[in-house]
């Protein structure tokens, strides 16, 4: 009956404005999704469309402005740009905000008039010329907009000021437009040259991260203060990348957050800034190892660009405005593969690995079929802002962009190597089980078999410890993810997807019962007594990145009073791990009564702040699932590297 | 001597002296210190324990040994070492296990990097490291160049601290309790031994530490004896140990009983700064 009725009203010309009502409805409840104004078309070229709609969004949008705001950033949070059925919206990435600033959108539109005329030319014409409706729109509505709006974006920006007030204008049409996860880029790099005063240039930065942290809710695409919003600072570091870690470190907002890049070269200065904002339980910077990354990257883009990468909404990598890399298209569930070469075994421990390296090609050709079923939704507007679009005359979804590297991920990792070391301890090193009983086992979910199942968590050796067979193990599967995936997908090793998918991923031999949270990223599934934080920087630090380097995360907690205790050495921590290979790393400093507390009353610790998978958030708007893994997880790294005995 | 017994390898560890080190602790102590933090270390020999809490009632131990009724009757049979460690959720267990000197090596040897960097090393803890000096020279041999701590209360054979002589390049002395009489009666040691192995130290790079405990060491004739003694012996800088009871869990574990004691008030500790700082003596004051 309900399929019947879906499939009357599919054939409907209201059905997809019905659709997109309803998932705003799903998202923001009834109040809001009925006040929103859906931007559709009816144009069935698929440029076409798209052009149409942006022209609706310049026309239409609402513009507000807050006297006394010294940047002028205005999203109507009231429209919705209708999906085209079929195609993915282009997120994830992050535009070549230096190319705007540069030109101006005068200069992008004289670039415009020299390259090579076709049929896309047309379609960028008008696009900038809707943007330019917009702001002229935005010029009318008041003199304080137009007075900030005054050589910009149209020109090149020639102070930090204009710079900054360009990039939050085109930053805003984006967001307007329907793109989620838009990430901000190598903002010290790309300002450096319109810094001059120190002072002057901190009082800007900080009220560019104040225009650009507000709309968080509209923002946020999963959960609140998932945004996407990444400031990628580091690499070479300048005066820039110091004012900004300061300026967020006294602002403690959740949102926007740093991804610092960190070589041999990086100065004490940033580390220590580092370790004040982190210190703070900001959750950021993450540290990302150029050492590592760079040399990965080598193997897809070439040497300048690799130099020169950004990163996704959370940390997968990326050339910011080079590529229109899509590289979260899919969560490899790991462990899946595994259940399907248990049904039925019988044999040797080796046999199983090859059983799992065919089930899990299989499992990879389906997810990749899938993703690819579905085409990336073109976007006249991004395109501007990608220099190479321009000069191949082709749109972003359309293979414009220099290089289009799509990635996924994977979870599960530790799960999946747990359970096999634990299958070839128990079934083949010491025998006391039979392969086939493992089958039975997850089958009941432990439910006869608690005692074994307590015994799999905490027999080691485990992922996270830097024993040669743990590393071996995982290393192999790697080896056998990138024998299906090279050159084709990028793929790493972490995913916001530990909850979500663990809850309809069945019992596994590592002792997890059935729905409950797979591992988290990179670290060990619990971090048990004994364990060290230095093991976890080691193992972490021999796996096999130039591989798997599509977003490989380290996510350790640490107690606050332990950190006023031990500074020092925990920055070394931190920087010997990085040098000794660690890819990337995220640290969580939570005082764990707090957290305690805050769980059972989050409305008592209103700007209590943590990390959740790539982005940083207020504890209180995070669902009790989340919460609930925090605080174990908290508790399980309360205490360690403490005090004799 | 190639094996050493231990209780556990706590790697990262930044409270046994400087840098981040990997702290050894070694099963078997002189000392019977009411206030002891780790009393799995005391006894030199391995021991079960029984940690009630991680206990799933499963009874996997009962069905193993027949001279068990429930988990807890362990104690009464501390000889079943085997028994004990079939538990499968290790709420049962044995404290100490035999490790040989290469695989304790190889293990220190692995945050090569991060004592580098922090200028730390390896610390042996305890109990009594000094009790098992040669195997700790048997370790130290293979780690080469790695800056090596030994925490020891004095109270050992004078041989060992010989041994340990210029191949250890650091000892940090707990000095507990200064009258002799006392110390006996509260330790059961013989301040003399403690006198005459701190004498053979003259020439070693020593850092003293003091456990301010109520009411044993932090008492006004103790703590008049305290600075007298370092006056004496020329210190200008000690660590003072702010006692915990953390080691709660553990006596439980051992069906042992927790002696009473208490940290002093901050305030105290404020004051015995003050009484040091009269005497020219820098003091640092660790509180977990």
């Amino acid at each position: 009956m309900k399929k019947t009725m879906l499939n009357i009203a599919r054939r409907t010309p209201l059905f997809p404005y019905l659709r997109a009502y309803y998932t705003l409805y799903l998202k923001q409840g009834l109040g809001p999704s009925l006040k929103t104004r859906i931007i559709g078309s009816h144009r069935k070229d698929i440029l076409e469309r798209r052009v149409h709609q942006l022209e609706k969004v310049c026309r239409n949008s609402r513009i507000h402005f807050n006297p006394g705001e010294r940047f002028f950033y205005s999203i109507d949070t009231r429209i919705h740009v209708m999906e085209t059925p079929g195609y993915r919206r282009l997120g994830n990435l992050t535009p070549d905000y230096g190319f705007l600033l540069e030109r101006g959108l005068e200069g992008i539109g004289d670039m415009i008039d020299r390259a090579h005329d076709g049929d896309y030319t047309g379609v960028l014409r008008r696009s900038l010329r809707a943007v330019r409706l917009y702001l002229d729109r935005c010029r009318e509505h008041s003199p304080e907009i137009a007075e900030k709006l005054g050589r910009v974006p149209l020109r090149p920006a020639e102070t930090l000021e204009e710079a900054l007030q360009s990039i939050l204008f085109m930053n805003s049409l984006l967001w307007m437009y329907g793109h989620p996860l838009i990430g901000l880029g190598r903002l010290d790099s790309i300002l450096e040259d319109y810094h001059e005063d120190p002072e002057e240039s901190r009082e800007l930065i900080r009220d560019f991260i104040l225009s650009i942290s507000s709309y968080y809710e509209f923002k946020s695409n999963v959960l609140p203060g998932d945004t996407g919003q990444v400031i990628v600072l580091g690499g070479d570091c300048n005066d820039l990348t110091g004012i900004f870690l300061e300026v967020m470190g006294e602002l403690r907002l959740p949102d926007p957050k740093v991804v610092l890049r960190v070589n041999s070269k990086t100065p004490d200065e940033i580390w220590e800034l580092s370790y004040r904002c982190l210190r703070e339980g900001l959750g950021y910077p993450l540290f990302s190892n150029d050492d590592v990354m760079v040399d990965a990257l080598s193997r897809y883009y070439s040497r300048s660009d690799a130099l020169n990468y950004g990163t996704s909404a959370c940390w997968e990598p990326l050339i910011p405005g080079r590529s229109s890399d899509q590289n979260n298209l899919a969560n490899l569930n790991l462990l899946e593969p595994l259940e399907k070469a248990l049904h039925g075994f019988r044999g040797e421990f080796d046999e199983l690995l090859e059983g799992y390296r065919q089930e899990l090609h299989r499992y990879i050709d389906e997810v990749i079929d899938n993703v690819e079923s579905v085409r990336d939704e073109p976007s006249p507007l991004l395109s501007l802002l990608f220099p190479d679009c321009i000069s191949n005359s082709r749109d972003i979804a359309l293979g414009g962009a220099a290089y289009s590297i799509n990635g996924v991920l994977t979870v599960g990792m530790g799960n999946l190597v747990n359970s096999l070391l634990n299958i070839r301890r128990l079934c083949y090193d010491e025998k006391i089980m039979d392969i086939g009983e493992v089958e039975d086992v997850l089958r009941e979910d432990f439910r006869s078999a608690e005692p074994l199942r307590v015994s799999l968590e905490v027999m080691g050796p485990m992922y996270g410890m830097d024993e040669d067979d743990v590393v071996e193990l995982t290393n192999t599967i790697i080896q056998m993810l990138d024998e299906k995936l090279e050159g084709r997908y990028k793929f790493g090793l972490s995913s916001p997807g530990y909850i979500t998918v663990g809850e309809s991923t069945g019992a596994s031999f590592d002792g997890r019962r059935s729905g409950d949270p797979l591992g988290v990223h990179i670290s060990p599934i619990r971090f048990t007594e004994g364990m060290s934080y230095t093991e976890v920087l080691n193992f972490a630090a021999a796996l096999d990145y130039r591989k798997a380097f599509n977003g490989g995360v380290v996510d350790i907690m640490v107690d606050r009073p332990f950190l006023d205790r031990a500074g020092d050495e925990f920055i070394e921590l931190i920087r010997t791990g990085l040098r000794r290979g660690v890819m990337q790393l995220q640290v969580n400093v939570v005082d764990p009564e707090i957290l305690l507390r805050a769980r059972d009353n989050p409305e008592l610790y209103p700007d209590l702040i943590v990390r959740v998978w790539g982005f940083s958030a207020y504890f209180r708007d995070l669902p009790e699932e989340y919460r609930d893994l925090l605080v174990r997880r908290a508790l399980e790294y309360s205490g360690h590297g403490g005090y004799s005995g | 001597m190639d094996e050493l017994l231990i209780t556990g390898i706590q790697r990262f560890s930044v409270h046994d002296g400087p840098g981040i080190r990997t702290t050894v602790f070694l099963k078997g102590c002189t000392l019977r210190c009411p206030w002891c933090c780790n009393p799995e270390n005391i006894r030199g020999e391995p021991e079960v324990y029984f940690k009630a809490e991680k206990c799933i009632g499963c009874l996997e131990c009962v069905r193993r040994c027949s001279f068990l009724d429930k988990p807890g009757d362990i104690f009464r049979f501390p000889e079943h070492l085997e028994c004990a460690g079939s538990c499968p959720s290790a709420a049962m267990g044995v404290y100490g296990e035999v490790k040989g000197a290469d695989d304790v090596a190889e293990v220190i040897l692995r945050d090569l990097d991060y004592y580098i960097s922090s200028g730390g090393g390896v610390t042996f803890s305890g109990g009594e490291p000094l009790l098992q000096a040669e195997a700790i020279l048997k370790v130290t041999s293979r780690t080469g160049d790695v800056h090596t701590a030994v925490e020891t209360s004095l109270f050992a054979p004078m041989e060992s601290v010989g041994r340990l002589r210029g191949e250890v390049d650091l000892f940090i002395v707990d000095v507990k309790i200064l009258d002799e009489a006392r110390c006996r009666e509260v330790t059961g040691g013989d301040l003399e031994v403690f006198r005459r192995n701190l004498e053979g130290l003259s020439d070693e790079r020593v850092l003293i530490r003091f456990p301010a405990v109520k009411p044993y060491t932090f008492n006004r004739e103790n703590i008049r004896a305290l600075i007298r003694f370092l006056k004496e012996s020329g210190v200008d800088y000690i660590e003072v140990l702010g006692i915990h009871r953390l080691g709660l869990e553990k006596y439980r574990s051992l069906n042992l009983q927790m002696p009473e004691f208490s940290a002093p008030r901050d305030d105290e500790i404020k004051k015995l700064k003050w009484l040091l700082e009269k005497e020219s003596i820098r003091m640092n004051y660790l509180k977990i």
